[in-house]
């Protein structure tokens, strides 16, 4: 690769070339194929991409959730090597170090046991996973420290804005709403003071209203904690109003990265052009079409650029290789061969109007050209 | 709605069921063909002994008057007198029962420990060698009928290798030894002082405990063990672990307590036909219980014996599924909330 992922001059969370397969009856499922990523110090990072691009698989590749996953690359977290970690030594960073919010707060509770029970337990022996079975009864029947975490919990979860922390302490999930579930996870994964929090879609599955409370509070509660957020995404919009940076995931790659202001400024990327022009312009009047076709399978992914069946800009080339990810100025680089062409052979330079076009069906939109639609 | 009040409504359901069963015994019972006074007293009685035997057991009555006093015995314990034995009903069941009770205790606790135990332990070496062991295991002893196994037992422990009783529930040698206080063996011979003769208790209900549990440790390891690989794919476990709460913890407190439900559940009916199979065991056990009693009772007609020993059956069934009921309300509140229509 001609680009070496060194956006960040003081990285925490350093990915590179991470792969995740997935082995079945079938074959070998590639989901993840060579993503490279860095979250800096206090930076908000989003991936965004659409729906089973592989966003959720990335991150619990990275915390070590995928146990019957095959994974490599290298991860870096604060100079320590993930991959290299025991799993007692990984226990101890999950929780205190990284924490995670996870994707559904109907499903992410443990629907038997108190909220209390849960965020006291987590707030005890979180990101202590050597903790043996008789510190655990000590701790939790002679009360010693029990009532502080308890105590604990009941702060965090004020500090979600939590309506009645003492009486959500007592209830089942099943009791609360999705938004207060989501408020609950929130606040389990923020107990042990983490450095770096990863989301995936918080919000997401609630209805608009509480999921912009939820935007709202995280946004708050980042800035007050000066946390590290990796969050994930499948709108754009969430990313424009929370990171600082983007990177846009398209069939288990990184497709593009930039700062937050230029990919909304000056999408490079085919993919990203064309899910910036999907999203509906409240004042346009007219309604946004989606990208033609859906993600790309992982059981026989296609050749070359996985984003060539729905590419506009598609000829040859991108069916042949993997693009190389090229480097366009110091925080901002984008995988797609047009941006790697030697300069006599110019093809046309994507650009987000040539993209609404091809989406609109225009008569001068960018055709692909290729010579048959059968892959080899 | 608090634990109370689930306990409640679950109760008035024990309650319903109770007067259904009393009913439908009351009315089998008495569809039970021949005479019964005639049966007790055998051809060489005279019509007129018959008859006054007949109106001493009040069974000359009209069918409704017949019912109004059954419930009112079942109701102060009266069953009335045994037609073969000649003593009451409820002496002769409160005799039998702690020897049946105990047998079904010692299989139900070996189901429990050992088909969670194995079942847990499968789960955990998915696809390994224990994994493959147990299957194995489940599929022997679900499709070998425990009374057959007691045979086979019988035959292996006591004939060939004979390391074990195969007959009754104490050595002769101790039945002196050994005064009744509560009927229970094991208990007994503790009470007596010998450990000797509480090991040789031990010893005789070793074998009919394990032939009756068989089939049901069978279930409850495969149970458990799908039960728990399923739990653990749960998003909430997959959170737990993303929180670096220890493994122990997340195994046997957060997931073993969600694959709880259904091995609850399938416990409760495993009883009814623990129940059933104790009779055919405690047959081949030569084993003093209920169904020596029992059935020696059918066979002879004697349908106040009937009448009681299928109402004990049915307050075992009943009382055990109310039991079950409440721990499921205490595991999963999920239950509670929707049986009580609040979700
Ligand atoms: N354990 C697994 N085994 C095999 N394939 C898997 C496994 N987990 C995920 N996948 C596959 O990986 C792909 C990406 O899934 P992932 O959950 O990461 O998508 P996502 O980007 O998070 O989508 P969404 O926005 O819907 O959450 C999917 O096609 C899915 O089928
Ligand atoms: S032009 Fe080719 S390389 Fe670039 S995105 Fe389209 S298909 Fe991929
Ligand atoms: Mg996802």
């Amino acid at each position: 690769m001609s680009w070496e992922e060194s956006v960040v001059d003081d990285p925490l969370l350093t990915i590179k070339d991470l792969t995740v397969d997935f082995e079945s009856f079938d074959g070998i499922h590639k989901v993840i194929d060579g993503v490279s990523l860095s979250v800096g110090r206090g930076e908000v990072v989003a991936i965004a991409g659409e729906t089973g691009c592989g966003k959720s698989v990335t991150m619990k590749a990275i915390l070590r959730l995928l146990a019957t996953a095959d994974i490599n690359g290298e991860m870096i977290y604060d100079g320590q090597d993930l991959q290299a970690m025991s799993d007692r030594e990984f226990s101890m960073l999950k929780g205190r170090e990284m924490s995670m919010i996870f994707q559904d707060p109907m499903s992410s509770l443990n629907p038997v046991f108190t909220i209390g029970e849960q965020l006291t337990d987590t707030a005890q022996f979180g990101g202590r996973g050597t903790t043996g079975v008789l510190e655990y009864l000590k701790r939790k029947y002679t009360g010693n420290g029990r009532e502080e975490a308890r105590q604990r919990a009941i702060d965090m979860l004020r500090e979600v804005q939590m309506p009645d922390p003492e009486d959500v302490m007592e209830s089942y999930p099943t009791q609360l709403s999705g938004g207060m579930c989501q408020r609950v996870l929130i606040a389990q994964a923020l107990l042990n003071e983490p450095t770096m929090l990863i989301a995936d879609e918080p919000g997401t599955a609630l209805d608009v209203t509480i999921h912009d409370q939820i935007l709202t509070l995280l946004k708050r509660l980042i800035e007050e904690r000066d946390l590290s957020l990796l969050m994930i995404t499948h709108n754009l919009g969430v990313a424009r109003e929370i990171s600082d940076r983007v990177y846009i995931m398209y069939g288990g790659r990184i497709v593009e990265t930039a700062p937050t202001e230029d990919i909304f400024a000056e999408p490079k990327h085919p993919y990203t052009q064309g899910l910036i022009a999907s999203i509906p312009r409240l004042t346009g009047g007219e309604m946004a079409k989606g990208i033609d076709g859906s993600v790309p399978e992982y059981l026989n992914p296609p050749n070359g650029c996985r984003y060539h069946p729905r590419c506009p800009y598609a000829y040859e080339r991108c069916r042949s290789e993997r693009p190389p990810m090229v480097e366009q100025g110091a925080t901002t680089a984008v995988e797609c061969v047009l941006y790697d062409q030697p300069s006599d052979t110019a093809r046309e330079i994507p650009t987000i109007e040539r993209t609404r076009q091809a989406m609109d069906g225009h008569p001068e939109a960018p055709q692909p050209t290729m010579e048959s639609e059968t892959d080899d | 709605m608090q634990y109370w009040q689930y306990i409640v409504r679950r109760l008035l359901g024990v309650l319903v069921s109770l007067v259904g069963l009393s009913i439908i015994i009351f009315a089998v019972s008495r569809i039970l063909p021949g005479n019964p006074a005639r049966m007790a007293l055998g051809p060489l009685a005279t019509d007129e002994q018959v008859e006054a035997f007949a109106a001493d057991m009040g069974i000359d009555q009209p069918v409704w008057m017949q019912y109004i006093q059954y419930m009112q015995g079942l109701l102060t314990g009266d069953l009335g007198m045994s037609l073969e034995t000649r003593n009451q009903v409820l002496d002769d069941i409160i005799r039998h029962l702690p020897a049946t009770i105990e047998l079904i205790t010692v299989a139900i606790s070996f189901t429990i420990v050992l088909g969670i135990g194995l079942g847990i332990l499968a789960a955990q070496h998915k696809d390994g060698h224990i994994d493959n062991a147990t299957r194995m295991l489940a599929f022997a002893t679900v499709s070998i009928p425990g009374f057959f196994l007691g045979i086979l037992f019988q035959l292996i422990f006591g004939w060939f290798l004979g390391i074990m009783p195969i007959t009754g529930r104490i050595s002769r040698e101790f039945r002196d030894e050994v005064t009744r206080e509560t009927g229970f063996m094991l208990i007994d011979t503790l009470l007596s002082g010998s450990l000797a003769a509480h090991f040789d208790a031990w010893m005789h209900i070793l074998l009919p405990a394990l032939a009756l549990s068989a089939a049901g440790i069978g279930q409850i390891m495969r149970i458990t063990r799908s039960t728990m690989i399923d739990v653990q794919r749960k998003d909430y476990i997959e959170a737990e672990r993303g929180f670096g709460l220890p493994n122990w913890l997340v195994v046997y407190k957060y997931t073993l307590k969600n694959a709880f439900v259904p091995v609850l559940t399938i416990l409760g009916l495993l009883y009814a036909s623990l129940l059933g199979n104790a009779f055919l065991i405690e047959l081949v056990f030569n084993w003093p219980g209920l169904a020596e009693y029992g059935v020696n009772a059918v066979l002879s007609n004697d349908f106040n014996a009937v009448v009681g020993v299928v109402m004990t059956i049915g307050i075992a069934f009943v009382t055990v599924n109310f039991v079950v009921d409440l721990l499921l309300g205490r595991v999963d509140p999920r239950i509670q909330l929707e049986r009580s229509g609040l979700t």
